[in-house]
C-alpha cells in the first residue's frame, strides 16, 4: 500500500468516525483531500492531511460520545468495571480458594473464620461495584457504602498483621490483597456519597 | 455575558495564526487547504479550531461547487463580522493589518 492508498484509506475512516452532526465538516476535510490529491507528487501531504483529519473526526466522535474529561471520578461504566476487576479480582480469588478448602476441611480451623472475614471484601466490592455499573441511577445503600470501608480496614489489619509476622514480608500481595481493594473501596464510596442524582451523569455507558 | 466571556479569553497561538490569516484578506473566502498552507498548520489542528469558531459564530462558511466534473463542492471559510472585530481585539491593532480594519458594511 502506498502513501496514496493509505491516505485515502484513512481519509474514509475519519468520514465514517465524525458524528452525524458534523457530517458536513467531513465533507468538507474529503472535499479538500481531493483537491490536494489531484496535484502532482502529493502522497506525502496527502497522508497528513488524512492523519490529522482523522485525529479530528475520532476527537470529535468521543465528544460526541460525551465522554468526561474534566472530573477524575467521571469514568465509563467499562473503564470502572475494569478498575474494580484489578482491584477485586485477586481478593475474590483468594477468598473462592478459601471457601473452598474450608468446605473440604483443608483449612486451619481456627484461622479460617478469620481468612474468609479478611477476604469477603473481594466479592462484596465487586458485587457493589457491578451494582453500580448496572444500576447508575441507584444510589448504593447507606449500610453497603458503610459496611465496605469496614471490611477493608478489617483486610488491611488482618493481612498487615500477617505481614508483620513474616520474615520477608511481600509488598506486591499486599498491594494487591489489602491496598488496591481499599483505594477501590474509596472509589466507590466517593460515588456512592453523591448520590442518585449526581451519580447519573458520573457514569456513562 | 458570553461575548464578554469570549472577550476576556486569550486565544491560543495556534487559534491567533488562524484569525491572523483570516485577518489579512477578510472579504475573501478561504479553503481549508488554504489556510494550512497560510498558518503551517496541520489539518489535524485547523478544523476543531475552524469547527470552534463556526460555534461560536465568529466565522461563516459556505459551499462551493467544483469546476471539475465528478469532484465534490468546497468548504469556503471568512470570519464573521463579530469574528472581524473578535480578531482585531484578539491580535491586537499594531499587528492586526497596515490598513485601516474593515467593518460590517463589508460583509454587505
Amino acid at each position: 500500500m502506498n502513501a496514496s492508498a493509505l491516505a485515502a484509506w484513512l481519509m474514509r475512516r475519519a468520514v465514517q468516525l465524525m458524528p452525524a452532526a458534523r457530517c458536513d465538516w467531513a465533507e468538507a476535510m474529503q472535499a479538500e483531500f481531493e483537491a490536494l490529491c489531484s496535484e502532482a507528487g502529493s502522497g506525502a501531504r496527502a497522508l497528513r492531511w488524512a492523519s490529522g483529519c482523522l485525529l479530528t473526526c475520532l476527537m470529535e466522535r468521543m465528544r460526541s460520545m460525551n465522554m468526561p474529561t474534566r472530573s477524575p471520578l467521571g469514568l465509563s461504566r467499562w473503564i470502572l468495571g475494569a478498575e474494580m476487576l484489578i482491584a477485586f479480582g485477586p481478593l475474590t480469588w483468594l477468598f473462592g480458594v478459601v471457601v473452598m478448602l474450608d468446605l473440604r476441611g483443608r483449612a486451619p480451623g481456627e484461622f479460617s473464620a478469620l481468612l474468609i472475614s479478611a477476604t469477603l471484601l473481594g466479592p462484596a466490592g465487586l458485587l457493589l461495584a457491578a451494582r453500580i455499573i448496572a444500576l447508575p441511577r441507584v444510589a448504593p445503600g447507606r449500610a453497603a457504602r458503610w459496611a465496605l470501608p469496614g471490611l477493608a480496614a478489617w483486610t488491611l489489619l488482618v493481612y498487615g498483621a500477617h505481614l508483620g509476622r513474616l520474615p520477608s514480608p511481600d509488598w506486591r500481595a499486599l498491594m494487591l490483597i489489602a491496598v488496591l481493594p481499599a483505594i477501590a473501596v474509596a472509589h466507590l464510596c466517593v460515588l456512592g456519597a453523591r448520590g442518585e442524582r449526581s451519580l447519573r451523569p458520573e457514569i456513562r455507558g | 455575558m458570553t461575548a464578554r466571556k469570549t472577550r476576556s479569553r486569550r486565544c491560543s497561538p495556534h487559534t491567533l495564526a488562524i484569525l491572523a490569516a483570516f485577518a489579512q484578506q477578510p472579504t475573501q473566502w478561504q479553503y481549508g487547504y488554504d489556510l494550512v498552507q497560510l498558518t503551517g498548520l496541520s489539518s489535524g489542528t485547523l478544523y476543531p479550531i475552524l469547527m470552534r469558531l463556526g460555534d461560536r459564530g465568529l466565522m461563516e462558511s459556505r459551499w462551493k461547487p467544483s469546476p471539475e466534473r465528478g469532484r465534490p463542492p468546497r468548504h469556503l471559510y471568512r470570519l464573521s463580522p463579530r469574528g472581524l472585530s473578535f480578531a482585531q481585539l484578539q491580535l491586537g491593532e499594531a499587528d492586526y493589518r497596515r490598513s485601516p480594519p474593515l467593518t460590517a458594511a463589508h460583509y454587505a
